[in-house]
């Protein structure tokens, strides 16, 4: 572990990528604070930007976008409560209310040093897993690929926060499909491509990833008249008061991250429970934890309220990082979009990255220790600065957000043909999100859709085209035995807030 | 016109859906199998049609069933601007190969600017024009020169 930490030291250690991290750090941040607009939406705006890099480049750069993401979601939820994403709404219980009292400096410094903490617990516990995971996984072969991605799938359906099972898993389905357009590469036939030759090598993941999400987010944010509040005004001109923690705040805080740093971390691990439903468990825990007075200051300005899930969501989100880095299966949408991202670069996560690439492994997560301290001393005093951002008017901000998602997809291809799909899609997206169903597993879908197919495929054609592989290989058998548990929770949880309505009907009659 | 309850929606949307994954699925069986796939057990149409069949039992089930949440208020949205973006952005695509990047982009900023209330005439030209040229000057400093459409054919 010392020589990779080394290995990772000296790829980071080079101006071009800690200039990298600076900037992706700040850009993330920036974008992350603009409301509505969360880490999915910072990530995919700037592919375009990372896939003129070199993998090693391009790998810290997404990570540090994900991290200041997150960090300018926290901001956004303590300076004028509108969250960022879903996994800062917790933070806007206590934050909000602590920045009301004039305590939005310290508020931001919680966040600050919770996502560092987090962030730091998730980096040391992503080394010691990695490499167990990797050689643990390094035996699988197509059949046990082909059940990992079908659990990474149904379990980002089953835990959506947004629509129900049935729509995200349509929502899957339509992703997997739209990764079939393109060329079969065992068959060498054309599929869905109507005889256009753009579409000969599929549909561009940068294309689906903007119009999925940062296009329609800004086109949703026009047509709810988003106005830029009053709140958002006031903290646009930079009084936050103290950025500073004291003693006693450390001491009533440190309990909280630890345990939250470990919570979240575990929570980031699992396939589909990524940093909202670390940050939503956390807060929950440390609220029962809570004694007496401090019990009762939770909801109105409590230090440990917005220290748990800023420290549990960035914990989480290093969590995510180790299923995507050494089985090459995202547990996120944040993480299915890096994943195509990766895949843009050549880079093929899995167990083979952390055995035969291992210094690209190791820069990427010393790039995370890294970014998170970037965090912590860059950004958290120039957030008076970046807060100011917040005033851009909404006739400004939207449709510069539509015109990088234009040149983005633009500068891939220099092709008019691709924009045109951006714009379509983007206005089905639009559709699908204003009846709430959710982006994530569609993205998922098309990502993991052809590497499903392929080993599919392969597993078959080893079993004489018998599907008996899906129970007879022990490993195999445990996913697919989770898979259909992911696909069953969502009906046991139904029937059980059912029953526990019933019990509670016949208690008061 | 009176738009849709939301649970007519949830329909619309489930029953395109259904038709989506019925032309998917039609389209699957079209799917030309070369001959040296015969004799296998998957083939480039095998995925399709299974996803086709998913796609439709799914949407069928959203189609009778629909999941609708709590009802969303559409009081206040605005339908005119989203279609006017929409517009934008499609006239960005059609112009782009003729005029250029820096007047497209100017175009399309300041009538999304407008579109959406900006009316400052110190706002709109300076900062829709400004934008397309830094754009421009930064990707030719990165190496990528964009098109400068028009003026190139007027310099010619």
């Amino acid at each position: 572990m010392i020589e990779g930490l080394l290995l990772g030291l000296q790829g980071i250690a080079t101006p071009a990528n800690l200039a990298l991290l600076v900037m992706g750090c700040l850009m993330g941040t920036f974008i992350g604070m603009m409301p509505g607009l969360g880490p999915v939406t910072a990530v995919s705006l700037l592919i375009p930007l990372v896939l003129t890099m070199p993998p090693a480049s391009g790998m810290v750069l997404l990570a540090a976008i994900y991290y200041g993401a997150m960090f300018g979601g926290s901001t956004a939820s303590v300076l004028i409560n509108a969250p960022g994403e879903s996994s800062s709404v917790p933070t806007t219980f206590d934050g909000y209310p602590m920045a009301r009292r004039g305590e939005a400096g310290r508020a931001l410094a919680l966040c600050a040093w919770g996502s560092f903490v987090g962030g730091t617990v998730a980096t040391v516990l992503l080394m010691l897993a990695a490499p167990v995971l990797a050689g643990w996984a390094v035996g699988f072969q197509a059949p046990e690929y082909f059940a990992l991605m079908v659990l990474g799938l149904t379990a980002v359906a089953a835990f959506t926060d947004s629509g129900g099972a049935l729509k995200a898993a349509l929502m899957t389905v339509v992703g997997l499909m739209l990764g079939t357009v393109g060329t079969d590469i065992a068959d060498g036939v054309e599929r869905y491509t109507f005889g256009v030759a753009d579409l000969a090598d599929g549909l561009s993941f940068v294309l689906l990833a903007m119009a999925a999400f940062a296009l329609s987010e800004s086109l949703l944010a026009a047509l709810r008249n988003q106005k830029v509040s009053e709140e958002a005004r006031r903290a646009a001109r930079g009084d936050v008061g103290t950025l500073k923690l004291n003693r006693d705040d450390v001491k009533e805080v440190a309990p909280t991250m630890a345990r939250s740093s470990v919570l979240g971390f575990i929570v980031g691990v699992l396939p589909g429970a990524g940093a909202t439903i670390a940050a939503f468990m956390s807060y929950a825990v440390e609220r029962n934890l809570a004694r007496g007075a401090r019990r009762d200051e939770f909801g109105k300005g409590s230090r440990r309220g917005v220290a748990a899930p800023e420290t549990a969501n960035n914990a989480a989100a290093g969590g995510a990082y180790v299923p995507l880095l050494t089985l090459g299966i995202p547990g996120s949408g944040t993480t299915a979009v890096i994943l195509g991202a990766l895949v843009a670069l050549g880079v093929q996560p899995g167990p083979r990255l952390y055995l035969e690439q291992s210094a690209l492994f190791w820069t990427v997560v010393v790039s995370m220790y890294v970014g998170n301290l970037i965090l912590l001393i860059i950004n958290l005093p120039l957030i008076p600065w970046i807060a100011r951002t917040l005033a851009i008017p909404e006739p400004i901000l939207a449709p510069l957000i539509q015109f990088f998602c234009l040149v983005g997809v633009y500068l891939v291809s220099f092709n008019s043909f691709d924009l045109w799909l951006m714009v379509g899609l983007a206005g089905v997206c639009l559709a699908l999100r204003l009846l709430d169903y959710p982006m994530a597993p569609l993205l998922l879908g098309f990502v993991l859709g052809k590497l499903l197919e392929e080993n599919l495929r392969r597993a078959l054609l080893v079993n004489d085209g018998s599907f008996a592989f899906l129970w007879e290989r022990p490993v195999t058998a445990v996913l697919v035995a989770l898979s259909i548990a992911c696909l069953l929770a969502p009906v046991v949880a139904r029937w059980w807030r059912g029953r526990q309505h019933r019990t509670l009907a016949a208690t008061d009659a | 016109m009176t738009l849709p309850t939301r649970v007519q929606a949830e329909r619309l949307m489930a029953l395109a859906l259904l038709v989506f994954s019925l032309a998917y699925l039609a389209l699957g069986w079209r799917i030309p199998v070369p001959d040296s796939s015969d004799d296998s057990p998957f083939s480039a149409r095998s995925f399709p049609l299974a996803l086709g069949v998913l796609g439709a039992v799914l949407s069928a089930a959203l189609l009778v069933r629909p999941t609708s949440s709590e009802a969303v208020g559409v009081a206040g949205f605005a339908w005119g601007r989203t279609a006017g973006l929409l517009l934008l952005m499609a006239g960005f695509a059609l112009l782009i190969p003729h005029l250029g990047f820096v007047v497209t982009s100017a175009l399309f900023l300041g009538g999304g600017f407008r579109l959406l209330g900006e009316r400052r005439p110190i706002v709109l030209l300076p900062v829709a024009l400004g934008v397309s040229l830094g754009f421009w000057t930064l990707f030719r400093v990165l190496g990528v020169t964009l098109d400068w459409g028009v003026f190139e054919r007027l310099l010619a």
